[in-house]
C-alpha cells in the first residue's frame, strides 16, 4: 500500500502543477461563472422591478397585498392612466396595469410598458389580483384554490414514493450533474490515464518500476492518483457552479425549501467512483498494450467519448424508468453510474436492483484490474511492439510472459 | 570473492522458448557475494532473456531462479538493484525528483532519497544538474544518472546491462571504480558487456552464452588458459626460424609467437632461445588468449 501511495501522490503532483490543469480545472469554471455572473449583476443593479397598477374596476379599492414571498416587484398604485403613465415615461415604475371596469367579466387587463413586461412584473400582477378576487373565501378554500393538489406518487412496481414538480427536476438535477461530471472526467482524466503509463514504456522505465514494486500497485498509484487529479477538477467545476448558484440564490430564484436526497447523491457517488475505477483500468490497460503515447491517447479519445454514451439513454430512461432497456442499461457497467441515479431520481428502483448493478460493477472493475494486470506484465517488455490477440489471451488465461 | 559463502543468485537449468525459437536451454550459474560476475555473448544469444528471468521478470518454460535462496518477489526488490539494457528516466521532472522517487520505490524515506541522490550526483560529479530537467541533459549524463538509480538504494546485488554504454572513456573510469567499490563492500555484481577490456580487468568470473547454452563458465583466468595454445611471445633479434621444436612463427605488433610442437611446452622454448647462437631475447611470456579470440572462437565453433 505504501507503494500505491507513493506512486499516487507523485502521479497527482506531476499533473496538477501543468499549466493545463490549472487552466481547465481553476481557470475555466471561473470564466464560467463570471459569465454567467453579468447579466445576473446587470439585474442587481437594475435592482427589484416597480410595477404600478390603475384600478378602473373597483376591486382594489381598498386592496391586500399578497406575501412579501410571493412579490418579486414592488406594487404602486395610480388614480389615472395618465399618472401612471407619467410616473412610467419618469422611469419611476417599469411598467403600467390598467384592471378596466369589465375585468370581472371578462379578466382582460391591459399593459403598458417598454418591450414586453417580464415574469416578476405578470407574477405581481396575478398574485394581487388573485389575493383580491379571494378575500371573502374562507382561508382553508382560499388556500385550496390557489393550491388545488398536493400530489403524492407511490411508484406500483417499487413501491417508492415518485418525486414530481421542482423536487423532481432538483432530484433529477443530481444524476445528470453527476453524469456530465463523469463524462468530463472520463474525456478529461483519459489522455493523462493511457499516456501515464505508456510514459514509462516509452522512457523504458518498465523494468525498473516492476524489479521496484508490484504491477497491482503501481496500476493501483496510477489509477487513484490520476482519479483524484480528475475528482479535483469535478471538485473546482462543483464549487464553481454553487458559486452561481449562490448567485441566483440572492437574485431570489432558487428554489428554496426542497429537500436534498441525500441517500441518492450518496449512491450516486459511490456508482461514480467505482465506474470512474472500472474506465480508468480499461485506460490503463490501453496505456500497456500500445507502443507510444500518441497512439495511446488516440485510442483514449474514443473511450472518453464512450463516457459520454450512457447520457443518450437518459430520454429514453425518463420515458420509460422500468422498462427492458432501463434494466438492462442498469446492470451493464458501463452504463449503471448513470442509470442507477437516474432511475433513484424518479423513485423506479428497487434497492435489491440497486446493490444487483453495484455488484456486478465492483466485480467488473474487480476483474478488469486482474486482467489488466495480467496483461501490462505481458506487455511491460515488448518495447513498440503491440500484443497479439493470442498472446493477450495466453496472458490473460495463464499469466504467462 | 568468497565461493564458500552462499550464493546470492542460485540459477538453475532454465529453459524458455517463443513459439518455435528456443531462446534460453539449460542454462546454469551462480553468482558470490563480493564478486564482479560478467555474463557475455553475441547479440541474441540469450542473456537478457537470462537476467530477466532471474529477476523473475519472465517465468521460465523450466528450471529455477533463486535470489538469496528465494525465488525474486516484491520482497527481494529493496536488496537488488537492476540497470537494463532497454532503460531510462522520467524526462519531463527534475533530476533529483527522478532520483528520489525511483529510490523512495525501493524503500527508502523521501529524506534519506534525496539525500542519497544528492550525494550520489557529487559521486557522479553532477552536482550541478541536480535541478536541471532530465530532458536537458546529455545521453552520457542520463547514463550516469541511471547508473546512480541503480544503486541508490544501497543494494545487496546489481544487476547491469551494458553499464558502460554512451560513456566516455573518463566517466567509463568513474563508473568502474564505483563498481569496484561496491564489490569491495560486498554486493554481488552480474555485469552484461560487450567490452572485452572490462570484463579481461574487471571481472572475478564469467558465462558466455551461445544460442541460448551456457557455452563458457569459470573464473576469467582459468578461461583464458583453457583456450591457450601453449604458444609463446617473444621479443628478440636475432634468426628464431631455426629454433627447435617451433612449428611455426607469426610476426605481430613487433612480438613474435612461437607455437610449438606438439609435446613441448613453453620452458623447453626458453631453454632453446638461451642456448640459440646469435639470439638477443629482450621479452618472453606465455601466450594467453584475449577474451575477444575466445569469444569469436566460441561463436564461430558454436555457429559451426
Amino acid at each position: 500500500m505504501r507503494d500505491l501511495w507513493l506512486i499516487a501522490r507523485y502521479e497527482f503532483w506531476r499533473v496538477v502543477r501543468q499549466r493545463r490543469f490549472l487552466f481547465f480545472a481553476i481557470g475555466m469554471p471561473l470564466f464560467f461563472v463570471a459569465v454567467a455572473m453579468v447579466p445576473i449583476a446587470f439585474e442587481l443593479l437594475r435592482g427589484e422591478p416597480s410595477v404600478g397598477y390603475v384600478d378602473e374596476s373597483g376591486l382594489l379599492a381598498d386592496p391586500i397585498l399578497p406575501p412579501e414571498d410571493e412579490l418579486d416587484a414592488t406594487l404602486v398604485a395610480f388614480a389615472t392612466e395618465e399618472e401612471g403613465r407619467a410616473a412610467l415615461a419618469g422611469d419611476e415604475i417599469n411598467s403600467l396595469w390598467i384592471i378596466p371596469q369589465d375585468y370581472l367579466q371578462t379578466g382582460r387587463v391591459r399593459s403598458v410598458a417598454e418591450g414586453e413586461a417580464n415574469g416578476n412584473e405578470r407574477g405581481a400582477i396575478r398574485s394581487l389580483l388573485r389575493a383580491n378576487l379571494l378575500r371573502d373565501a374562507e382561508p382553508g378554500v382560499a388556500e385550496r384554490l390557489q393550491h388545488p393538489i398536493e400530489l403524492s406518487y407511490r411508484s406500483l412496481d417499487t413501491g417508492r414514493r415518485v418525486r414530481q414538480g421542482a423536487e423532481l427536476i432538483f432530484a433529477l438535477l443530481i444524476p445528470v450533474g453527476l453524469a456530465l461530471a463523469f463524462a468530463l472526467s472520463i474525456a478529461y482524466s483519459s489522455g493523462y490515464l493511457a499516456q501515464a503509463v505508456s510514459e514509462e514504456k516509452e522512457n523504458r522505465l518498465m523494468e525498473v518500476i516492476t524489479t521496484s514494486t508490484r504491477v497491482w500497485s503501481f496500476i493501483g498509484g496510477k489509477i487513484v492518483g490520476l482519479g483524484a487529479v480528475a475528482l479535483s477538477q469535478v471538485l473546482f467545476w462543483g464549487v464553481g457552479l454553487l458559486l452561481a448558484a449562490f448567485v441566483f440564490f440572492l437574485r431570489g430564484e432558487f428554489p428554496s425549501g426542497l429537500p436534498i436526497p441525500w441517500d441518492l447523491l450518496a449512491w450516486a457517488f459511490l456508482f461514480f467512483l467505482l465506474a470512474y475505477a472500472l474506465y480508468a483500468t480499461i485506460l490503463v490497460g490501453i496505456g500497456a498494450l500500445v507502443g507510444e503515447a500518441r497512439e495511446a491517447q488516440q485510442i483514449a479519445g474514443f473511450l472518453g467519448i464512450m463516457g459520454v454514451v450512457p447520457l443518450w439513454f437518459a430520454p429514453f430512461i425518463i420515458e420509460e424508468p422500468s422498462g427492458t432497456v432501463a434494466r438492462a442499461l442498469t446492470l451493464f457497467p458501463l452504463t449503471a453510474p448513470i442509470l442507477v441515479p437516474i432511475r433513484m431520481a424518479l423513485g423506479r428502483i428497487a434497492l435489491p436492483e440497486i446493490l444487483l448493478s453495484l455488484a456486478v460493477l465492483a466485480l467488473s472493475t474487480a476483474a478488469a484490474l486482474w486482467a489488466v494486470s495480467r496483461l501490462f506484465r505481458a506487455a511491460m517488455l515488448r518495447y513498440g511492439a503491440r500484443l497479439s490477440l493470442n498472446t493477450m489471451v495466453d496472458a490473460i488465461a495463464r499469466g504467462r510472459t | 570473492m568468497a565461493s564458500s559463502a552462499q550464493p546470492v543468485i542460485d540459477v538453475s537449468d532454465l529453459y524458455k522458448s517463443y513459439g518455435d525459437v528456443r531462446a534460453v536451454q539449460g542454462v546454469s550459474y551462480e553468482v558470490f557475494p563480493g564478486e564482479i560476475f560478467a555474463v557475455l555473448g553475441p547479440n541474441g544469444a540469450g542473456k537478457t532473456t537470462t537476467m530477466r528471468m532471474t529477476l523473475g521478470l519472465i517465468k521460465p518454460d523450466r528450471g529455477t531462479a533463486r535470489v538469496f535462496g528465494e525465488p525474486v518477489t516484491e520482497k527481494l526488490y529493496p536488496r537488488i538493484g537492476y540497470l537494463p539494457e532497454e532503460r531510462g528516466l522520467y524526462q519531463d521532472v527534475t533530476v533529483l525528483e527522478c532520483l528520489t522517487y525511483l529510490a523512495s520505490l525501493k524503500g527508502l524515506s523521501a529524506a534519506d532519497a534525496r539525500k542519497r541522490a544528492l550525494a550520489g550526483l557529487e559521486r557522479v560529479e553532477l552536482p550541478e544538474k541536480a535541478n536541471d530537467k532530465v530532458k536537458s541533459l546529455s545521453r552520457g549524463m542520463q547514463q550516469k544518472v541511471q547508473f546512480l538509480v541503480t544503486i541508490l538504494h544501497d543494494p545487496e546485488l546489481i544487476i547491469i546491462d551494458e553499464p558502460f554504454s554512451g560513456l566516455d572513456p573518463v566517466n567509463t573510469r568513474l563508473i568502474e571504480s564505483i563498481i569496484y567499490d561496491l564489490a569491495a563492500k560486498g554486493t554481488a555484481v552480474v555485469m552484461s558487456t560487450h567490452q572485452m577490456r572490462q570484463i579481461e580487468e574487471m571481472a572475478d568470473r564469467l558465462m558466455m552464452v551461445s544460442s541460448g547454452q551456457r557455452v563458457l563458465y569459470g573464473p576469467v583466468d582459468a578461461v583464458r588458459q583453457e583456450y591457450a595454445t601453449g604458444s609463446v611471445l617473444v621479443k628478440a633479434t636475432g634468426n628464431l626460424e631455426a629454433l627447435q621444436g617451433v612449428d611455426h612463427i607469426i610476426r605481430r605488433n613487433g612480438q613474435y609467437e612461437l607455437f610449438p610442437m606438439p609435446g613441448v611446452t613453453p620452458q623447453e622454448l626458453l631453454r632453446q632461445l638461451a642456448i640459440a647462437p646469435n639470439v638477443s631475447v629482450e621479452e618472453f611470456e606465455v601466450a594467453t588468449p584475449s577474451l575477444d579470440d575466445i569469444f569469436v572462437a566460441v561463436v564461430k565453433e558454436k555457429q559451426a
